[in-house]
């Protein structure tokens, strides 16, 4: 009910504007997962309106609500995706579970799709001679990395599809230029106390060929919704402490970019975890374009170590990849005025399996874009990251207005 | 004797003409072609291969004769505000879209890429003074296009040069040196035309309000049209920041 009324006030008061800018899009998406044991059918029907106005050119006030209905199989039991290797818990530092060396097996972890209505982005925007302060919910995109991006501490980036849009983060985000070439990012995103309040502070300027950045953060690194899943129920938080280096540009005609996270778990110094991505890309003047990351995360764990809780950890997007070392590639090349083709992998390079991902692209009328997107996963071993799932369809349908 | 030397060259020069050789010719193109700032309204109408058509429309900023320019889509609602910026002769590129708010530094062969699937790429829009630089010109003589005087002038890649085409022909109005045609070859095959029509006098600037780019070999066309420009805007470099690709 107070949502209705939330998003009732919300209409009526843009409305009253001069000139409110009314666009969105409707999507609709078809999900074929196939697994060992089962296959999966989902369908979902999104629908995005958003608005925009500026009641002077210093202000701005911008957002977007999103409903999205589910069709289909709309419960998953994670336990059905990994192998049941993993289903058994074999340490006792694995779960308190774990009693009197009894290994404890768990077969049922689900998560429900459920039925949405929400802002996903709802925000003022001031612009001063000296500043820009945006306040509300808004998109806070981080980091120069295509496929992964270690110094950003906001969102949760699908692998299989890494441009696809982000939900909103409730922050206040100042951000300062000095000259024409540098910019001071200030973002805090409030929490209960301060240990749960996360702050963000970033040096953004142009050198030569180069966007480069400096970051700061300091965020709580709480996973205890992962732990009950395995019957921990209370895990203390982790004060973490993160600092960043960004960098994109070109050094002989090649794009590269590098993405650096030093990661500070409860200012343990001696316990530094390293994340990062080295990368580049190339247009060739046929139009055919390739890209290439290398991403290494000490948070992922080692892999014959890989245990359920590290999935779960993977699942609820606390760690950014379930081992340590991946490499991702694309091609893509424009078949027609009116078709794109791509075709992209990720490769686990410790458990060398795969994930080779096709996808076409066509743009039916201007503004409906049809996707057709398949993943086919290979591993040696049902236990490799990619070696148990078969494979995933998707079809995605978009209208903008 | 001195005085009938000065005089015969004067009159030597009435009589025959400057000597106009390719690299002057390209020189004055590029300068009439790129007034030193600019804000304009444009539309593209692309006619795809299929035969259907698709409208782009976006607002350009432009200053130090093309050198920083500036574009922010105005449809359809596919891009709507997102926004592009090129520095350096689009040798330095950032892309912002509206959506993610994400404002990406693009390396320069990003411009190879086609405008939002146009026969334009970005390299076509933004290289201006890069011409210069990468091709080497030769005057080819005058030939009438459309009942206009023209210069005929052939432009090879120099050696090294990483460009997009093998050749281009560019025909000239001999009164302003604007262009009226421009012929781009791949691989030694006719490979795009563009065609510059509806040529006027704005602010004192000729101006071409409607440009025509045909691929003959993939047999599509976009049209880019002025809805709307104006010139000496007073645009200098610092309007060219990533605060206002975000705006």
């Amino acid at each position: 009910m107070l949502k209705k009324v939330m998003i009732f006030c919300f209409l009526i008061t843009t409305t009253i504007f001069a000139k409110v800018y009314w666009y969105g899009y409707y999507e609709t998406e078809f999900d074929n997962i196939g697994l060992p044991k089962e296959k999966l059918y989902t369908n979902y029907h999104k629908f995005r309106l958003d608005m925009d106005v500026s009641p002077s050119n210093n202000i701005r006030i911008a957002g977007n609500i999103i409903y999205k209905h589910f069709e289909g199989a709309t419960k998953y039991n994670y336990m059905n995706f990994l192998d049941e290797y993993y289903h058994t818990l074999r340490l006792e530092d694995e779960s308190p579970l774990f009693v009197g060396g009894t290994p404890m097996v768990i077969n049922n972890r689900t998560y429900e799709l459920k039925d949405t209505l929400f802002f996903d982005n709802i925000f003022l925007e001031l612009h001063h001679k000296y500043f820009d302060l945006i306040l509300g919910k808004q998109q806070l995109p981080t980091g120069s990395g295509y496929a992964w991006n270690p110094t950003d501490i906001f969102n949760k980036k699908d692998i299989f599809d890494p441009t696809y849009e982000n939900r909103g983060v409730n922050a206040l985000q100042l951000r300062i230029p000095i000259g024409t070439r540098y910019n001071l990012i200030g973002i805090i995103q409030p929490g209960k106390d301060y240990d749960n309040t996360t702050q963000y502070y970033e040096m953004k300027g142009w050198l030569g060929s180069f966007d480069v950045a400096f970051s700061y953060a300091r965020t709580e690194y709480n996973p205890a919704s992962v732990y009950e899943l395995i019957g921990m129920s209370k895990n203390p938080a982790v004060i973490r402490d993160v600092g960043g280096f960004n960098m994109e540009g070109e050094l002989l005609g090649l794009g590269l970019r590098t993405e650096i996270a030093v990661n500070r778990l409860n200012q343990d110094n001696d316990n530094l975890k390293y994340e990062y991505i080295i990368g580049a890309d190339y247009t060739f003047r046929n139009s055919l374009y390739l890209l290439g990351e290398y991403y290494h995360n000490d948070f992922g764990s080692e892999v014959d170590q890989t245990r359920l809780i590290d999935y779960m950890h993977y699942f609820n997007y606390t760690v950014k990849s379930l081992n340590q070392n991946y490499a991702f590639g694309m091609l893509q090349y424009p078949l027609t005025d009116l078709i794109d083709i791509s075709l992209s992998s990720i490769a686990n390079l410790d458990d060398e399996s795969i994930a080779i991902n096709p996808r076409l692209v066509y743009r039916i009328y201007q503004d409906v874009e049809l996707n057709f997107i398949g993943t086919y996963f290979y591993g040696e071993d049902n236990r490799d990251e990619f070696g148990y799932q078969d494979y995933m369809a998707r079809v995605r349908l978009r209208a903008y207005f | 004797m001195r005085k009938l030397l000065i005089i015969s060259i004067v009159l030597s020069t009435f009589l025959y003409g400057e000597k106009m050789t390719g690299k002057r010719l390209l020189d004055k193109a590029i300068d009439v072609m790129n007034p030193e700032d600019s804000k304009a309204t444009l539309i593209q109408t692309i006619q795809t291969t299929t035969g259907e058509t698709r409208t782009l429309k976006y607002e350009s900023y432009s200053a130090e004769e093309g050198k920083y320019t500036l574009m922010r889509y105005q449809e359809p609602a596919r891009v709507r505000g997102n926004a592009l910026m090129m520095k350096n002769y689009a040798n330095d590129i950032w892309m912002y879209n509206r959506r993610t708010r994400r404002v990406r530094k693009l390396a320069s062969h990003a411009k190879r890429q086609n405008f939002e699937g146009s026969d334009f790429t970005y390299e076509d829009m933004g290289t201006g003074d890069s011409w210069k630089e990468d091709y080497d010109p030769e005057n080819q003589g005058k030939e009438t296009i459309d009942n206009t005087e023209c210069y005929h002038l052939s432009c090879t890649p120099k050696e090294n040069a990483d460009v997009a085409y093998s050749k281009m022909v560019v025909w000239l109005r001999t009164s302003d040196y604007y262009p009226v045609l421009i012929d781009y070859y791949k691989d030694g095959k006719l490979f795009k035309k563009l065609l510059i029509k509806n040529i006027e006098n704005i602010e004192g600037h000729p101006t071409a309000r409607k440009m025509v780019m045909k691929n003959v070999q993939e047999n599509s066309q976009t049209i880019m049209e002025y809805e709307d420009i104006t010139y000496n805007v007073d645009l200098d470099k610092s309007y060219f920041t990533e605060r206002r690709l975000r705006r």
